[in-house]
């Protein structure tokens, strides 16, 4: 494996960070500034009192009650308990107010370091509209569609008559997802618009739309990218392509359905789309990737650290995290693009507290006992421990397990082994779900798309 | 600064800032030109009291309202949580994290002192947040049985700041 470049650890302007997150990610990071000799300081809710996160923090403050919206959604709060405690930078995590510009700008008016891009990038890209008018000017190939905002039918036809039914009418302020819906033909058409408009005014705040062609045999891969004062470098892709409503599962890297030359062309675009938005720090550029004409294109990019960056880090052995701190601190990585080495392959199950046989149902409570699975090739990142309370304020993921191998075949058995070795009592989890899927015979072949999930719930048992 | 005759205020003020939340300095002086600064620190309390987690895992939970009692935990105030059952006496916890001031000024007298008689309306103490001032009333009328906290001093959210002897 490449060697993470060790001579560039030692920051100049971090020496305390408060962590803005909970859950296994606020563990993460306070891993990274253990190693690094960055003192961790970590902003909990009263629902994480006593969780293994504030036990292994250097120091820990709480900022609020159990709700999300008072603790750590709660702007002034976290920088209010960043200024008392005295630390020079705040890492975001993933979710909350990772991709929040008012918070990350708040954090810059008051003097510390937001560990992610500058809060006017995280602006820019976080308005879909906009985003898809900057890969435009990129060159970066994006779905066909409106050219910016639509706001009424006659627009709307025009763009079916000339990139045909169906269609995807979506939130500028949407993502990850959420705030979009199908138009099959000119029937469904009518109204829509205006109804989607509404929609995203009462869930965004913001009413603007816009339209893409609906692509329905797809995959998601998303691209992995590092830019420092130097460099603007990519660690290869993620197919995430295992989802259920819109929510990953199971990602791996590298993905199986991208050749070499597909594979350099897309992430030579995610490279092409920083420089165009002058992008800092680690973020993910994500796309679909067309498996009737093997085009991909641009959908969204992440301002942040991502749930599954754990396989990057597996096959390209570079700690992202402590990457996001050094250029967070200024400093170069002194990593070319020559020197990141793909090597094998690596699977992600996320393991939520969830019932898969009752939709997917949240399924808080206590754990009355934990074993995690190890060995080689084998990591799991998790806040979890025997006789813990999944507290149900929050997402319920409860753990990542990541698995390593060779090639593809071998990182799959051993994450069926990991599987069947993990043992979470008292609660009812997505680890024999993962199971199944892992062991179905489309998902070993490689050959599947976004649907896969919901087919294969449709016809349980059938495999 | 050698090229540069005249001071900030932001600089000042960064100063202050910095010697507030260090707790290893009990007193500091600086001179600049004609500008003179001497502050120095009471010797009682820890000017930025934020738990550690080692007294976190070491706190004893109690039975009645674990989310709330789990906030209270502080190395300072082992006994807040257990006074907090206490019949007739009424905690006051810090509605936010942030800075504690006794006193509207720093020079002027505290808002309340132990042994003083309050009103509903009567006000204990500032919290700022992010130069935002916030007012903590003591929304019961009793008299101030302890005050846990030093003008100056970080708290974070459910902190308790000080036990009203209700009536």
């Amino acid at each position: 494996m490449p060697a993470d470049d060790r001579e560039g650890g030692t920051l100049n302007r971090i020496k305390s960070l408060l962590i803005a997150n909970r859950g296994e990610i606020a563990l993460r990071v306070i891993r990274a500034c253990g190693e690094m000799g960055v003192k961790s300081v970590l902003a909990y809710s009263e629902a994480d009192a006593g969780s293994i996160p504030v036990q292994m923090a250097d120091q820990a403050i709480c900022v609020g009650p159990s709700g999300a919206q008072a603790s750590y959604q709660n702007q002034e709060a976290l920088v209010s308990a960043a200024l008392v405690s005295g630390v020079d930078a705040v890492h975001p995590g993933y979710g909350f107010l990772s991709e929040n510009s008012d918070f990350a700008l708040k954090c810059e008016e008051a003097g510390l370091i937001f560990v992610g891009p500058p809060s006017e990038v995280i602006r820019q890209m976080g308005n879909k509209i906009g985003a898809r008018e900057i890969a435009r000017r990129a060159g970066v190939p994006i779905i066909p569609g409106s050219d910016g905002a639509v706001s009424d039918e006659a627009t709307a036809l025009e763009i079916a008559s000339s990139v045909a039914f169906p269609l995807l009418i979506k939130a500028a302020a949407g993502g990850g997802g959420r705030g979009m819906r199908v138009i099959r033909d000119a029937d469904e058409l009518q109204g829509a618009v205006g109804q989607v408009m509404s929609e995203a005014e009462t869930a965004f705040g913001n009413p603007a739309v816009y339209i893409e062609k609906y692509l329905t045999d797809i995959r998601h891969i998303e691209v992995q990218i590092l830019c420092d004062s130097e460099n603007h470098i990519h660690l290869g892709e993620r197919d995430c392509t295992i989802q259920r409503r819109n929510q990953k599962l199971v990602e791996e890297a590298p993905s199986p359905a991208l050749n070499a030359r597909t594979r350099d062309a897309l992430c030579e675009s995610a490279l092409k789309l920083c420089r165009e938005v002058g992008y800092r720090n680690a973020g993910t550029v994500e796309y679909v990737f067309d498996n009737e004409t093997g085009k991909f294109y641009f959908i969204e990019m992440n301002t942040r650290v991502q749930v599954e960056h754990p396989v990057t880090e597996l096959v390209t052995g570079i700690d992202i995290i402590r990457a996001q701190l050094i250029i967070a601190d200024g400093q170069s990585l002194g990593l070319a693009q020559d020197q990141v080495v793909l090597n094998g392959n690596a699977i992600e199950c996320r393991i939520n507290a969830e019932d898969p046989d009752n939709q997917f149902m949240p399924s808080p409570g206590r754990i009355a006992r934990f074993h995690m699975p190890g060995g080689l090739g084998v990591r799991m990142d998790s806040h979890i421990e025997s006789g813990y309370q999944v507290p149900p304020f929050y997402d319920s993921m409860v753990g990542k397990l990541i698995c390593w191998g060779r090639d593809r075949d071998e990182a799959i058995e051993r994450m069926l082994r990991a599987l069947r070795e993990m043992r979470v009592d008292g609660i009812t989890t997505t680890v024999p779900f993962h199971h199944r899927l892992i062991d179905h015979h489309v998902f070993r072949s490689g050959e599947f798309n976004t649907a896969f999930v919901s087919e294969l719930l449709s016809k349980k048992g059938s495999s | 600064m050698s090229n540069n005759e005249k001071i900030d205020l932001e600089e000042i003020r960064a100063i202050i800032d910095w010697l507030n939340v260090s707790d290893d300095i009990k007193a500091f002086s600086l001179k600049y030109g004609e500008l003179e600064i001497t502050m120095s620190r009471r010797e009682h309390g820890d000017p930025a009291l934020i738990h550690t987690p080692a007294s976190a895992v070491s706190q004893a939970p109690t039975e009645s309202q674990a989310p709330e009692a789990e906030s209270t935990k502080s190395a300072e105030e082992p006994s807040a949580v257990a006074v907090n059952a206490e019949e007739g006496l009424e905690l006051i916890k810090a509605p936010m994290v942030g800075t504690f001031y006794a006193s509207p000024k720093p020079d002027a007298p505290p808002f309340v002192e132990v042994g003083q008689e309050v009103q509903p309306d009567t006000t204990l103490c500032i919290i700022e947040v992010m130069k935002l001032m916030h007012t903590v009333e003591a929304k019961v009328s009793g008299v101030i049985k302890e005050i846990y906290v030093t003008d100056n001093q970080a708290v974070e959210y459910g902190q308790p700041l000080m036990a009203i002897e209700t009536r």
